[in-house]
């Protein structure tokens, strides 16, 4: 059998139009995509890979992965690890490895109710991708735990911290609204938006960054992490072009979703992605402001969007607030972080002589801004927050943003509430869509506001110097950033 | 220069290692002055406009067979869209529909 004729068994033959049971029995409406296509079963996937194919390369992958964990392991790399390395990845792989396993319920979601055969099959593959990487992070996880003394936690003990600290709320928020959108909307906001843009930034500069600093699994977990995605990529630039090619209908949404995913992910890769590039790491191969332009403007804005501009596809509504606040968005949050350093498990570090220099020659207005920050911690002067941040009802992000003198917060008066936003662009997605946003939660800032350090504490499952306690026995109650429906 | 886009640079970014010298070998071949830069891991290859892979110039230079279906596990990231992957060629371009080079001898 041909490749081709191999593909077409795989996803249009596996395909059929349900004669027994409604519409709405076979996607609920809350499921089906807004988006017009004259015939779904013409889009094709532009990689069209065989599962046997897949199966094969992805198993090769997998080998080489293992093949230098076991390396590390055997001839000791891994507790050679740059110690100010691994602080960064107590932070990331918090991150991470929660955000790969949405990111897997996401795309199983969108391969049983997008509208498209050639999309539910590769979503269907992009799901096992996602669930490998999120295995790889756990992977991970256990060879510091293992073999590096930095007091290194396993996912499971850390569980509490991911639901409940400020800093990883952003992270959550994200990834709830994405598995809950318009499965399209999924596409473009994760293969589109966040997987063409801005996965290089994960992926690309922070293995970089890792292998400069000794971390050679990181850096070979996080390459073959990248290389499922350029499929993945593939998937969403066919999907957004179709969509605009074959109906003009649909530009209004997909320019929507652009907008809407390009500010979301802006927010989150600076303050989670920032630090690991500008501040952790003791060797600094390309800092954030770089990557962003390499990676987001050039190859993205400059490059698919333009592209796409000629079937009227703008560039993001609020790229110019996201350019603006590259100069201080990581050293912001850097400074966020310092001031909340005995809530957090890894290691919030006064930046060295070294990490100032390389911060000036980086962010040419660094020590006008930020200079007497840390001139005054190193007088002395303790930094400790007193309380929680205000943080921002879309990004949940602290609402310090360009930097702590100028932060912006923005009301808006929803059905008797009142809501703050650290930005236009986050103002922006809650209006669209209140009623997807509106608070079904106290935020953090309230909730914790009253309490005392004790309760805290035990919130957040950390003993008083911020060391997670670890265990599954996470405390009382579930807060979720946002209702999950409880079809996914 | 393509004026499909506003800066019309397509290239891979590639796991450093045997397969990626001989790619970047054989596009160098092609392509003398594409700008070739090493990161810790890694290799950038970007070139103007357009990029193809040949599968058997790739072979000349890793002495063995090599299956164009695995370039995934080696390319990291890319700019450009894949506008043809088959067992002879992996072309990346901004034009969409550009479908490779005459066959190579
Ligand atoms: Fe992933
Ligand atoms: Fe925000």
């Amino acid at each position: 059998m041909k490749p081709a004729e191999q593909y077409q068994r795989l996803t249009h033959s596996l395909h059929w139009d349900p004669t027994y049971v409604s519409e709405d029995a076979y996607i609920p409406e809350e499921w089906r995509t807004a988006c017009t296509m004259p015939d779904w079963k013409k889009f094709n996937d532009p990689f069209q890979i065989l599962f046997e194919d897949y199966v094969r390369i992805q198993a090769e992958k997998e080998d080489k992965f293992h093949a230098v964990r076991d390396a590390g392991a055997r001839f000791g790399h891994i507790g050679r690890v740059d110690p100010r390395w691994v602080e960064a990845m107590k932070s990331f792989n918090t991150a991470l490895t929660y955000s790969e396993y949405y990111n897997y319920r996401g795309h199983v979601r969108v391969a049983r109710f997008a509208p498209a055969p050639a999309i539910r099959i590769a979503s269907m593959v992009q799901a096992m991708d996602e669930r490998r990487h999120a295995e790889e992070a756990i992977y991970q996880a256990r060879d510091y735990v293992k073999h590096h003394k930095s007091g290194f936690l396993l996912p499971r003990d850390r569980i509490a911290f991911f639901e409940r600290h400020w800093y990883f709320q952003g992270d959550r928020s994200f990834f709830e609204d994405l598995i809950t959108t318009d499965p399209i909307e999924a596409i473009i906001g994760t293969n589109l938006v966040f997987e063409t843009a801005f996965t290089n930034l994960l992926f690309i500069a922070a293995p970089a960054a890792g292998v400069a600093n000794g971390d050679f699994g990181f850096g070979q977990a996080h390459m073959t992490i990248q290389s499922d995605e350029t499929r993945h990529m593939a998937l969403g630039q066919a999907v957004a072009r179709a969509m605009l090619q074959n109906d003009d209908t649909n530009l209004e949404l997909i320019q929507d979703w652009v907008d809407k995913w390009f500010w979301r992910c802006h927010r989150l890769l600076l303050a989670v992605v920032g630090p690991v590039l500008d501040y952790f790491p003791k060797v600094k191969p390309i800092s954030y402001r770089e990557a962003f332009q390499r990676y987001v403007v050039e190859d993205f804005i400059q490059g698919y969007v333009s592209e796409l501009s000629q079937f009227g596809l703008k560039p993001p509504r609020h790229l110019d607030q996201a350019l603006a606040e590259l100069e201080h968005g990581s050293h912001t949050i850097w400074r966020d972080l310092y001031a909340s350093r005995n809530s957090l498990w890894f290691d919030v570090h006064q930046p060295t002589a070294e990490d100032i220099e390389w911060l000036n020659e980086k962010y040419p207005s660094f020590d006008a801004v930020h200079g007497d920050y840390w001139r005054a911690v190193a007088d002395g002067a303790d930094m400790q927050a007193d309380s929680l941040p205000m943080v921002c009802d879309i990004c949940h992000f602290p609402c310090t943003f360009p930097e702590p003198k100028t932060a912006v917060a923005l009301p808006v008066d929803y059905e008797g509430d009142r809501y703050w936003f650290c930005s236009e662009g986050c103002k922006w997605i809650f209006e669209r869509e209140a009623s997807k946003y509106k608070r079904t939660i106290e935020p953090s800032a309230l909730l914790l506001g009253d309490k005392d350090p004790t309760w805290i504490a035990q919130f957040l499952n950390i003993s008083p110097d911020g060391t997670p306690l670890g265990g599954t026995a996470a405390p009382e109650g579930y807060f979720p950033a946002m209702p999950v429906p409880a079809t996914i | 220069m393509s004026t499909k886009v506003q800066r019309s640079v397509v290239g891979i970014e590639l796991m450093a290692g045997e397969e990626c010298d001989a790619i970047v070998s054989a596009v160098l071949d092609d392509i003398p002055h594409a700008s070739v830069v090493h990161v810790p891991g890694m290799v950038q290859l970007d070139v103007p406009d357009r990029l193809v892979i040949h599968a058997s110039a790739v072979e000349n230079y890793l002495g063995r067979e090599w299956d164009t279906r695995d370039l995934n596990q080696v390319v990291s990231a890319y700019r450009g869209y894949f506008t043809r992957w088959d067992q002879e060629q992996v072309v990346l371009s901004w034009d969409a529909d550009d479908q490779g080079d005459e066959p190579h001898v």
